[in-house]
């Protein structure tokens, strides 16, 4: 999955212009939601959390619960808009 | 339009207005200096400040209070009469006065008028001390009025629970006070004196924890938990209090790596090292090097982690899973590669926004493939 990241290594599906893009599979499957509630710090770099820590990976920094909630109502909506061209499909 | 301005430009505010606010805010009590002590007929107040119904005095030379012999106990206390003299010259407004009693508990009610209010004549009395008399004089200091301190009495605004590891010691501080925890039981209260931001630390002299902690509303109470960082891997010793031990588990990556493998295992005298195995020929396997043990993260702000593995992204990972699923990656929350293969990495995952137990651990991918770890802490 290609994912953009700010200033502030916060993930993003789209590019504000000055962006940076990487291709991280983790995110593969994931919701735009889901994404922007993580963020990517690529290998080499660091981004300093409120405790100090010198943090790289991923690792979100929204609530865990509340993005999982993002991607299943994501997965519920592919569910359903696949049932329905199924549905359609047979029906021709 | 009936109103006195107090402290406003060109308004005269009266001592009594002054002495208003410190009384609402701080106790009755010593603040500076004023030792007592006494012999059989003499009670001495020593030189030093006191603050008594917001009203700030110095004691310039020792008072001496004549004590009676007797049986029971003598009251030392001090009374402030607004109507007595003040001027450029003469100070007439505060005196000491002793009065007796057959019990602790059964002096005359003292005279506590509201002094601050109406700048007239009024009295206020506190005690001083009380002592226990027999036939000879004064015996003892049975008690005495206490150095000011803010989180006394009226200056209760709201309060923090700690809970700490046993052993430490605790403080509580915004910047102005700091207040210290009176022993390392693991648990204490402090009584806060007012809103502010309040930083609660504990440490027992290696490790250190801190939370930080708003108190916004009169009679809030905050329960705060502090916890040191621990290790769930370190130089050679799997913590299995802690991890549960360290173990493999045959466990597809993905839909492109969909094979599970167990990985072999070996144990160091100062790392521990996971091989990725492969059934036949099968070149799309990948496996689990996990701690057994689920490990709550609540505390945790940040995992630290040395290791290194045979190759970067995605294929010697550690991870963090919120479980298992069909593939590893339906459950991993959050990961770190090292930055090369083959050469020791030190590195960080943030943590703060999990919550609830996770299971730690590294993906190896392929057959051979390996990664190797010199510890991995859990900093709170």
């Amino acid at each position: 999955m290609k994912i953009y990241i700010d200033a502030d290594y916060k993930c993003h599906v789209s590019n504000d212009g000055i962006m940076r893009a990487f291709e991280v599979p983790e995110f593969d499957g994931k919701s735009p939601a889901f994404i922007e509630g993580y963020r990517y710090i690529p290998a080499g770099e660091t981004w300093t959390n409120p405790q100090g820590a010198k943090c790289s990976g991923v690792s979100p920094w929204r609530d865990l619960n509340l993005l999982n909630e993002f991607q299943a109502q994501y997965v519920a909506q592919i569910n359903a808009a696949r049932a329905a061209y199924t549905e359609g499909v047979n029906s021709i | 339009m009936s109103i006195r301005g107090s402290n406003f430009e060109n308004q005269h505010p009266f001592a009594s207005d002054h002495a208003l606010v410190w009384e609402r805010c701080i106790p009755d009590g010593l603040l500076y200096g004023v030792d007592m002590s006494f012999t059989p007929t003499l009670f001495t107040i020593g030189t030093g400040f006191m603050l008594v119904a917001g009203r700030m005095f110095e004691i310039t030379a020792a008072e001496n209070i004549s004590i009676s012999p007797g049986s029971g106990y003598a009251r030392v206390y001090v009374a402030i009469d607004t109507g007595g003299a003040a001027t450029e010259n003469s100070f007439n407004q505060v005196t000491f006065g002793v009065d007796y009693a057959a019990n602790l508990d059964s002096f005359a009610e003292l005279t506590q008028e509201a002094i601050n209010i109406n700048q007239g004549a009024a009295v206020y009395q506190a005690e001083v001390a009380v002592l226990s008399i027999d036939n000879t004089g004064a015996t003892a200091i049975e008690r005495q009025m206490e150095l000011v301190s803010p989180s006394a009495g009226s200056g209760a605004f709201a309060a923090i629970a700690v809970t700490y590891p046993a052993g430490s010691t605790v403080t509580v501080t915004d910047g102005k006070i700091t207040y210290t925890s009176s022993n390392t039981s693991g648990a204490a209260l402090f009584i806060i004196p007012y809103a502010a931001t309040w930083t609660v630390t504990a440490t027992d002299g290696t490790e250190t924890a801190t939370e930080t902690i708003e108190i916004t509303a009169e009679n809030q109470i905050v329960s705060v938990t502090l916890a040191y960082s621990f290790y769930v891997y370190n130089l050679g010793d799997e913590c299995v209090d802690v991890s549960g031990g360290w173990v493999g588990k045959a466990l597809g990556l993905n839909t492109e790596f969909p094979t599970g493998s167990v990985p072999k295992i070996t144990k160091g005298p100062t790392t521990i090292t996971a091989t990725g195995t492969a059934a036949g020929s099968n070149t799309s396997t990948n496996g689990l090097f996990y701690a057994a043990n689920k490990i709550d993260l609540t505390k945790v702000k940040s995992i630290e982690v040395k290791f290194k593995g045979s190759a970067t992204a995605g294929q010697s990972t550690f991870r963090i899973l919120s479980g298992f699923g069909t593939y590893m990656v339906d459950t991993a929350v959050a990961g770190l590669s090292p930055s090369a293969a083959n050469t020791w990495f030190v590195g960080n995952v943030d943590t703060g926004a999990l919550t609830g137990e996770f299971y730690l651990g590294f993906n190896v991918l392929l057959a051979n493939r390996y990664i190797e770890m010199e510890y991995l802490k859990c900093i709170c």
